[in-house]
């Protein structure tokens, strides 16, 4: 997953020609003149909004919320600009701010699907490594929120034990606790699944 | 008992697999991952589903949607390297700019041409008919003009004055019995062809390549005026915004069929909700668009004017349908290439949280075409 991050890192900043401007120096200038802060914010955006994006749409599902939240996510990382004087690391607080965005749109609009009814929804799958990537993101629709944003914290960013703690605000034995039980609870919700992966694997 | 000494070594599976597990649980979990089976499965599992996450990549991609309305809501406009369908977009760019090289070498050669010259070759000159033969000095040819401008100087009779030094070159006059249009025929080493005098001195032509009778092709730009007027800058990449280049196909007469592609900026203003909140939105993409044309020229009205009348429906990439029409002269001073200038007309549909928007355009459009 860090591997691939890193890529996807690379790939946009190879694109701009403020790819060596640290993500502080540019957090800084969104505070400044207008087309400082609008190339700064770009450049920002491009860093961050694949990560940040896969947490909203991964922990909400819904692409609608998810535009919302994800949208909300980064007005406000602007005008924090103005704000917050001791920036410490820019993608961490997209990711804090994104999470607890995240967390009121699921309470605002609480629609869990029942683990039975998630069985009956999926279609006869043809286990594909893009199929197996639709059922997890399924199964995280089923799971409670602790376990769900640890989760995406752990597997799609790629974030350590302690990085994760500090974003959901938690020590970090409990964050291993909850990465541990997530993992175990998708597992259980694929399990019938993953068996038939495993198997078109071996062939 | 044996539940929770599961529990223990799945829990330093899974610190393994994060990277967070020290060197003294490695070796615990590896002694256990050799004698137990279900933990290798659940090793198996997890990884899986860690490849499947990878492979994820949907989730890191945050759709235009989403891209445009953060921009908007903060009265930015949209990066081009930022633009959705970027590598789509760089395809077009190329494509475009080679089309565009092809027909500016056309153009170019056209130029520098002059219809009405024609070379011919000594070979197809008529042979039955014997050659008065005169022999007088004239300087080398160095080219095929050179030549020209010699026998020219040669049939008046014009000695050369100059100190230039020259081999001596044969001129042979006769006459074309079949057109009565005196030809003459330089008989040297080095230069051996006909020139037809037709009392002017024939520049050397280019041929374009062969194409199908009936293809046109043209470029031309946009002056527009637009509804919404736009209140925010467009993109700032300028690069062949609002041109565009064609080519069409004629079925007949009146009638042509073809396609067109170019970039375009769009101002667009439409509105949606956010949170229950309505809210209005803003953006000024330049984006690539592609049509099908239709076009009828009902005919010469005045000497080289042809009035036309252009009807266009595709779609601008990432955004919406798009529809056209003009209606314009196109001016032929010479055979095959034409300026043209119409009226034109244009309207964006797209579509944004299940209503749909437009935005139309009035201007002017110009360009230059060439007809095979």
């Amino acid at each position: 997953m860090q591997e691939a991050q890193r890529t996807l890192n690379v790939d946009t900043m190879s694109r701009t020609r403020s790819e060596h401007i640290s993500d502080l120096v540019l957090f800084e200038r969104l505070a400044g003149e207008k087309h400082g802060a609008e190339r700064a914010f770009a450049e920002l955006y491009s860093r961050h909004s694949g990560k940040v994006w896969a947490l909203c749409i991964r922990f909400l599902g819904d692409e609608n919320d998810a535009l919302d939240v994800f949208q909300d996510t980064f007005t406000r990382f602007f005008q924090a600009a103005k704000t917050v004087k001791d920036m410490q690391n820019v993608s961490g607080y997209l990711l804090k701010s994104a999470r607890n965005l995240c967390l009121n749109a699921r309470r605002d609009k609480r629609q869990l699907v029942e683990l039975e009814d998630f069985h009956l929804a999926v279609p006869s799958p043809s286990l594909e490594e893009s199929e197996l990537a639709r059922l997890i993101t399924m199964a995280l629709d089923v799971i409670p929120d602790e376990f769900r944003e640890v989760f995406i914290l752990r597997e799609y960013e790629g974030l350590s034990y302690s990085e994760i703690a500090d974003i959901v605000g938690t020590s970090l034995a409990n964050v291993k606790i909850r990465i541990h039980r997530a993992k175990q609870k998708i597992r259980d919700v694929l399990s019938p699944y993953l068996a038939e992966f495993s198997e078109n694997e071996q062939q | 008992m044996k539940d929770n000494q599961n529990f223990v070594e799945s829990q330093l599976l899974h610190a393994y697999l994060d990277g967070e597990l020290d060197g003294v649980h490695e070796e615990v979990l590896f002694n256990s991952l050799a004698n137990d089976a279900a933990l290798r499965g659940e090793m198996q599992d997890h990884l899986a589903i860690r490849k499947a996450i990878q492979h994820d990549t949907h989730a890191f991609s945050p759709p235009a949607a989403a891209t445009a309305a953060v921009f908007s809501s903060l009265g930015f406009s949209i990066p081009a390297t930022l633009e959705y369908g970027a590598g789509m977009s760089r395809l077009w760019f190329s494509a475009g700019s080679a089309l565009l090289a092809v027909l500016s070498t056309m153009l170019l050669t056209l130029m520098f041409s002059r219809p009405g010259d024609q070379m011919q070759d000594v070979s197809q000159a008529p042979a039955s008919q014997p050659l008065v033969e005169q022999t007088q000095a004239v300087p080398e040819p160095a080219s095929t003009a050179g030549s020209a401008i010699a026998s020219e100087k040669a049939s008046s009779g014009m000695e050369q004055k100059t100190g230039t030094p020259f081999s001596p070159v044969t001129v042979a006059h006769s006459e074309d019995y079949s057109t009565g249009i005196p030809v003459q025929s330089l008989s040297h080493p080095d230069a051996s062809m006909r020139v037809r005098n037709v009392g002017s001195i024939p520049y050397p032509q280019i041929r374009f390549p062969s194409a199908p009778e009936g293809i046109t092709v043209y470029a031309r730009n946009n002056t527009m005026w637009t509804d919404p007027s736009p209140q925010i800058s467009s993109d700032g990449d300028a690069a062949f915004r609002n041109m565009s280049v064609g080519l069409l196909y004629a079925l007949s007469e009146y009638h042509a069929l073809g396609i067109e592609a170019g970039r375009e900026a769009f101002p667009q203003s439409f509105y949606g909700t956010l949170r229950g909140a309505d809210v209005r939105y803003e953006q000024y993409p330049a984006v690539y668009w592609a049509t099908a044309v239709y076009q009828f020229t009902p005919g010469k009205v005045f000497p080289y004017v042809y009035p036309y009348f252009q009807l266009q429906a595709g779609s601008a990439f990432n955004l919406g349908v798009l529809g056209r029409s003009s209606l314009g002269l196109a001016i032929k001073p010479f055979d095959g290439i034409a300026m043209f200038v119409g009226a034109e007309g244009s309207v964006l549909m797209y579509k944004f949280q299940d209503r749909w928007f437009d935005t139309k355009k009035l201007g002017l459009t110009y360009g230059l075409r060439y007809e095979f």
